[in-house]
């Protein structure tokens, strides 16, 4: 089932800005592997399943995957063929706003190679372009 | 037990964001180098230096000789490397002085050893709940990693901070319940119903 609030303040919001980078939830926390986003957009609920279980299901349930992002936004949407006017649509679903370096998902306890892979596959769930990324050691 | 790397620095003047930009336009890296008894001093740093010292200590904690001209040479140790999240070009570099006859708190990575029977023979998921733990020690005796050997944990194991190797001269700082390595039970993760009508 699709990520959604399970309640909220607001019924509607306005649509806001996407303007910059993300400021915080752009780095490794938890896992070995992330997937990063390096574009903007919208991520909804759906999309969010639909790449957790693209990533699980390569993975065949190994390993361990977390969800850093969550969809607070409600998005509205008339009904079809209805006049313009008469106020703002009801809501549709949720989204979360994705900017440049946010982390996505993080992935741990399987090989890289695994875990590139379903990354990629994650990645073509998604209406923006994201890279893989592997927690700096260097550091 | 620690081993020392050299670093050459320049004490730069300027300080704040446009000078800073034009730094890493040069090349260069802006650092600070504070401690308990001295005055924090701005530093900058060449970019390939960086990036070679960086290589050469491969993610250890290191002490680092700063080499400053004119100033002499100061014990350090990097306690933070800020970077671009999406270009990942090196912004930012604290260094913090140290001295050879003084304890200090630092945070050292925790290495994982061997592989762990859970994970080979029980299907088991290694999670790493503290990727480095805070310990207290002199200079000498830093050292570069916590090397934990994972090879008998098995599954629904945990290795805490109380159960970290003893090191000569370390002291742990972190809870001693503090979780560091865990193996936790394969397939624990149940199917989502969204799993189960996708397949």
């Amino acid at each position: 089932m699709a990520l959604a609030p399970a309640r909220t303040k607001y019924r509607k919001v306005m649509k806001g800005s996407r303007a910059g980078n993300a400021k915080g939830g752009n780095t490794i926390a938890f896992g070995e592997y992330g997937l990063q986003s390096l574009t903007r957009g919208g991520m909804t609920g759906r999309q969010i399943e639909a790449a957790r279980i693209a990533i699980n299901r390569h993975m065949k349930r190994k390993g361990k995957v977390w969800i850093r992002v969550f969809p607070h936004k409600p998005i509205t949407q008339k009904p079809a063929e209805v006049r313009m006017g008469s106020g703002k649509g009801s809501v549709d679903h949720y989204e979360a706003v994705i900017k440049p370096g946010a982390m996505l998902f993080e992935i741990a306890g399987v090989p890289q190679s695994i875990a590139k892979e379903a990354c990629r596959l994650a990645d073509a769930k998604l209406p923006f372009h994201c890279r893989f990324v592997v927690r700096d050691q260097s550091v | 037990m620690s081993t020392s790397t050299t670093l050459k620095v320049l004490s730069r003047e300027e300080t704040g964001r446009s000078s800073s930009r034009r730094l890493r336009k040069a090349n260069q890296i802006p650092a600070i180098l504070y401690g308990k008894h001295s005055d924090p001093v701005a530093l900058a740093v060449g970019n390939k230096d960086f990036v070679k010292m960086l290589r050469s200590i491969a993610g250890r904690k290191t002490i680092i000789e700063l080499e400053r001209e004119g100033s002499g040479k100061a014990l350090s140790f990097l306690q933070e490397v800020q970077r671009d999240p999406i270009t990942d070009r090196f912004l930012h570099a604290d260094f913090q002085e140290i001295h050879a006859d003084e304890k200090f708190e630092v945070e050292v990575p925790v290495v994982v050893k061997g592989s762990s029977v859970g994970v080979r023979m029980h299907n088991g998921i290694l999670e790493i709940a503290s990727h480095s733990v805070r310990v207290r020690c002199l200079a000498k005796n830093l050292p570069g990693a916590i090397e934990v050997d994972i090879s008998n944990l098995d599954v629904e194991d945990t290795i805490k901070v109380g159960g970290l190797p003893a090191l000569e001269g370390v002291e742990y700082r972190d809870p001693a319940g503090q979780a560091v390595i865990a193996i936790l039970v394969g397939e624990a993760e149940e199917a989502k119903p969204g799993d189960a009508a996708a397949s």
